[in-house]
């Protein structure tokens, strides 16, 4: 994949995140790519995602007992991955 | 200032208190003669206000801990710079209140001991206790208006207005008790401050109504800062710091409120007087105590 789209997903999520965790959310999600994924977050792929959200799931209950909260975050994170790869299969259809 | 070292900051202020208290200085004789206490009964009674004041102290460092860590995990972030000038102020007002308590108790044994230097060890102590919330309360502003700054935020014209009305109430009940209490009959010297009227209204009446309204100002843009913040989470984590820092400001000025009442304070009954004491003591523990549980949540976002 291209190096755009990469970093277009990882804005996505951290998008996402920032609404939870406000300043506070790129380098959450930096941490988590780097330290549970072992990769830089500009490499992060669509196929990375799925043990991402596990994690970030986990994360997440360690800051709020909110189970709706968490629920709701997973599904936004989950409809990002999504929205992403339709934008990039657009982007490939039209180049 | 890093965790280890605030812990020992705080035993040996701890120690320094015990050691003047119970072995070095002898009890106050004033005090005896005023409520007829015996040498015994004054130690006791110095017991009974150095156990609160060892638990605000403490409740003050931990806060201080939190904030301290907090502020090196995000130095090198947007928001590492306020929080970090915040964090000073803590600091300084942390560490002013033991050396506050014991500068005075020093700087009050030694007046009884020479009448003659009565007068500055006074003067002393009262510039003494407005210098540390003074240099305080301007660093804790300075870090809070840098963090409205980042998220270019305003406070709110009726937000600006309330303080300025709340103010207005505030200088004018403080003069008025200042003028009132503090002065004995001939109008020029006074048991509490020992100077003259303009001395005392233009150095410490001025000065301290700015340092509560910085004080004031700063928690406000910090709960300003929180309420336009992005992030649920960590919203609640900011509301809980601007919370402790309005309960700490609230109740520094109490404090400063007391100390000009002296005189009337004076009249009353012994209980009344370490009953008033405790619940400030209280109430600036509380403050603290809830803005480290502020602190500590926002760590635990920069550890996960």
């Amino acid at each position: 994949m291209m190096a755009v789209s990469q970093n277009q997903l990882y804005d996505r999520i951290v998008d996402v995140t920032r609404d939870y965790l406000g300043p506070a959310a790129d380098r959450f999600i930096s941490r988590q790519v780097v330290s549970h994924l072992q990769k830089q977050p500009e490499e992060l792929t669509r196929g990375d995602m799925r043990k991402l959200i596990n994690w970030l799931k986990l994360s997440m209950a360690f800051l709020t007992n909110d189970e709706e909260l968490i629920s709701t975050y997973v599904e936004q994170l989950q409809a990002a991955t999504k929205s992403t790869a339709k934008s990039e299969r657009a982007s490939s259809g039209d180049a | 200032m890093r965790g280890r070292k605030i812990l020992i900051a705080y035993v040996v202020a701890v120690l320094a208190y015990v050691a003047l208290t119970f072995f070095i200085l002898p009890p106050d004789a004033r005090t005896m003669m005023r409520y007829n206490l015996s040498s015994t009964q004054i130690r006791l009674l110095n017991l009974s206000v150095f156990l609160p004041l060892v638990i605000i102290w403490g409740a003050a460092f931990y806060g201080l801990a939190k904030i301290r860590r907090y502020a090196d995990t995000i130095k090198s972030t947007t928001e590492g710079r306020a929080v970090a000038y915040i964090a000073n102020g803590i600091m300084v007002l942390s560490l002013g209140l033991p050396a506050s308590s014991i500068i005075n108790k020093l700087l009050r044994y030694i007046g009884m001991q020479h009448e003659s230097w009565n007068a500055g060890f006074t003067i002393a102590t009262n510039y003494v206790s407005l210098l540390y919330p003074l240099v305080a309360f301007v660093l804790i502003s300075v870090g809070a208006n840098a963090l409205t700054a980042i998220r270019r935020q305003r406070t709110s014209r009726i937000g600006i207005h309330a303080m300025v009305v709340l103010f207005g109430f505030i200088s004018v009940g403080y003069t008025y008790f200042v003028l009132h209490f503090a002065f004995s009959g001939d109008g020029t010297i006074g048991s509490v401050y020992q100077m003259p009227l303009w001395l005392v209204l233009t150095t410490l009446v001025v000065p301290y109504v700015y340092t509560w309204f910085i004080g004031v100002v700063a928690a406000y843009e910090i709960f300003v800062y929180n309420i336009k913040l992005k992030g649920v989470i960590y919203r609640k984590s900011w509301s809980l710091v601007s919370i402790g820092l309005g309960i700490i400001v609230l109740s520094q000025i109490a404090v400063q409120y007391l100390t000009t009442l002296t005189r009337q304070l004076g009249q009353l009954h012994i209980g009344t007087i370490v009953s008033l004491v405790y619940g400030l003591l209280f109430i600036m523990a509380a403050g603290y105590i809830v803005m480290a549980f502020g602190m500590k949540k926002l760590q635990r976002i920069e550890d996960i």
